[in-house]
């Protein structure tokens, strides 16, 4: 299911929340359409937190995470970490990083199996996010550009690069992510996609202005035409 | 996407270009990411920049996004989330719209002058908020939809620094446009005016409770110099209560009343 909604006029959902397959984040202060964009499909399956990170409200930017586990910047307060602890199933794993580049939605990219992060991230900051998400992780840039979790759109189905990005780069991406990629849009016409839309197996939630065209193919790369909660696959996939 | 250009390596290539007689356009992208090395070039030479300023008509693939961000700008923080800006936009680029754009078609708009139609419009977000924002207002328009005459729903919004020269000319070129849709010479026969105005000594730093404040009017200056001229001819005149020093007007003007603005402002200019 592909939805469309705005945080006070703004289209980039991306930047105001965080989507997986365990739990959701979103910023505190939004509208009542924008939440409901939400609580309409995720209804009683996985969490909504609402939740503030390092005092902004640009959790999505600022955070990285998929169904083991959320990584949270230096910055977060004690009191956020402790929210998040309570909000979010026990299974989730919350590990606040230190590292430089602290908006780690930038700079990491993740599904439940594999993460792009930021050439220039620190050694530590891999290791944790092996640990904590459980995935392999590779130094990669989206056709040049090193903020990774900017400009792709990744779920366990499908993901969403740029759309400068080069065929040979596509092809080099999806072989190491192990999904079937797509150069496009979002937010009729701008190329900020992992910032301008979120998803997991079977919601995304892009901004108001996502024309028809670009709808239907984040409907197609990410397989969401049919896709249910209870339809995400459990299994352990063969890397 | 932007690169940064050292303003002096600019004007020195200019110059070589018109040692040869090119008739090269200035490439000039002043953005705010290269104010260091801009700062210091501007200190060594004091180069006069050269930027032309072309009208275009309001292009529905290109304008999109500017027009959205010019109508945020003109309605304040507060006021544009209460509106739908994307059907704002969209109303914008179906309508009678000139745009001025300094680098070409493909460029996004520095300033834009609209003329929507009110009445066959009457259903959009656009026309259901100014109803909402003012009750004489919506008094005014609802008076037009019963005794047949007609209303151009006026929008205008340019960046701070537009030169007022290029008003005139704008009005002008937008108004023809208007003629020829509506065909056979017609005009509208009023025009309301959305436009903005500001306190000019507000400080943004003092969260002083206002009533606390010694009540004194405050000096209002503003952003669209043909504010004072609309001012003068309006048939109704509306301000909004100030919002962290800005503060929303509206004006309902008659064609005539529009026109002898538009001269006055002309004559005016032409004395600076």
């Amino acid at each position: 299911m592909a939805t469309r909604t705005q945080f006070e006029n703004s289209n980039e959902i991306g930047v105001f929340s965080k989507l997986t397959n365990t739990y959701c984040l979103v910023a505190l202060g939004g509208s009542e359409n924008f939440y409901s964009a939400f609580e309409a499909e995720l209804g009683d399956a996985i969490p909504i937190a609402h939740t503030t990170i390092a005092g902004t409200r640009i959790v999505g930017r600022m955070t990285a995470g998929n169904r083991r586990g959320l990584l949270v910047p230096t910055q977060t307060t004690d009191q956020e970490l402790l929210h998040l602890r309570n909000s979010l199933p026990d299974s989730v794993k919350i590990q606040r990083v230190e590292e430089r580049l602290s908006a780690l939605g930038n700079v990491i990219c993740c599904n439940d199996y594999v993460a792009l992060v930021h050439p220039d991230i620190d050694r530590e900051t891999e290791e944790l996010i092996s640990d904590v998400l459980g995935v392999e992780v590779f130094r990669q840039t989206i056709s040049g550009n090193i903020l990774v979790g900017s400009y792709c759109a990744l779920s366990n189905q499908g993901g969403l690069v740029h759309p400068q990005t080069s065929i040979q780069d596509q092809e080099e991406l999806s072989s190491l992510l192990q999904v079937p990629l797509v150069a496009g849009t979002v937010n009729r016409g701008s190329s900020v996609v992992g910032a301008g839309m979120v998803v997991n197996d079977y919601l995304a939630v892009t901004g108001l202005d996502t024309t028809a065209p670009e709808l239907s193919v984040i409907e197609s790369i990410f397989r969401l035409q049919d896709a249910h909660p209870d339809s995400i696959s459990g299994n352990l996939r063969d890397t | 996407m932007v690169q940064a250009i050292r303003l002096s390596e600019l004007t020195n290539k200019k110059r070589a270009n018109d040692s040869r007689g090119d008739d090269s356009e200035s490439d000039i992208d002043i953005s705010s990411t290269d104010s260091e090395t801009g700062n210091g070039s501007d200190q060594e030479d004091e180069e006069i920049v050269n930027i032309d300023f072309d009208f275009f008509n309001g292009n529905p693939d290109v304008d999109f996004h500017a027009i959205k961000n010019l109508s945020r700008q003109l309605l304040g923080q507060q006021e544009s989330n209460r509106v739908q800006l994307s059907n704002l936009a969209d109303l914008v680029l179906k309508s009678p719209t000139t745009t001025i754009k300094t680098d070409g078609q493909e460029s996004d708009p520095y300033c834009f002058l609209s003329f929507i139609d009110y009445k066959e419009n009457r259903e959009s977000d656009w026309a259901k908020y100014l109803h909402k924002v003012d009750l004489k207002l919506s008094t005014f328009l609802k008076t037009i939809e019963n005794n047949g005459k007609t209303c151009a729903l006026v929008m205008s919004e340019r960046l701070i620094n537009m030169p007022p020269e290029v008003i005139t000319p704008l009005y002008r070129i937008t108004l023809e446009d208007v003629t020829n849709a509506l065909g056979d010479d017609k005009h509208y026969d009023f025009y309301a005016i959305v436009s903005r105005k500001y306190e000019v000594n507000f400080d943004t730093d003092e969260t002083v409770d206002r009533s606390k404040k010694r009540v004194k009017s405050e000096e209002i200056d503003y952003f669209h110099e043909e504010d004072r001229f609309f001012e003068k001819y309006a048939k109704l005149h509306v301000d909004s209560e100030a919002r962290k020093g800005i503060i929303s007007s509206y004006m309902v003007m008659d064609h005539q009343g529009l026109i002898k603005s538009i001269d006055e402002l002309e004559e005016e200019i032409s004395k600076w």
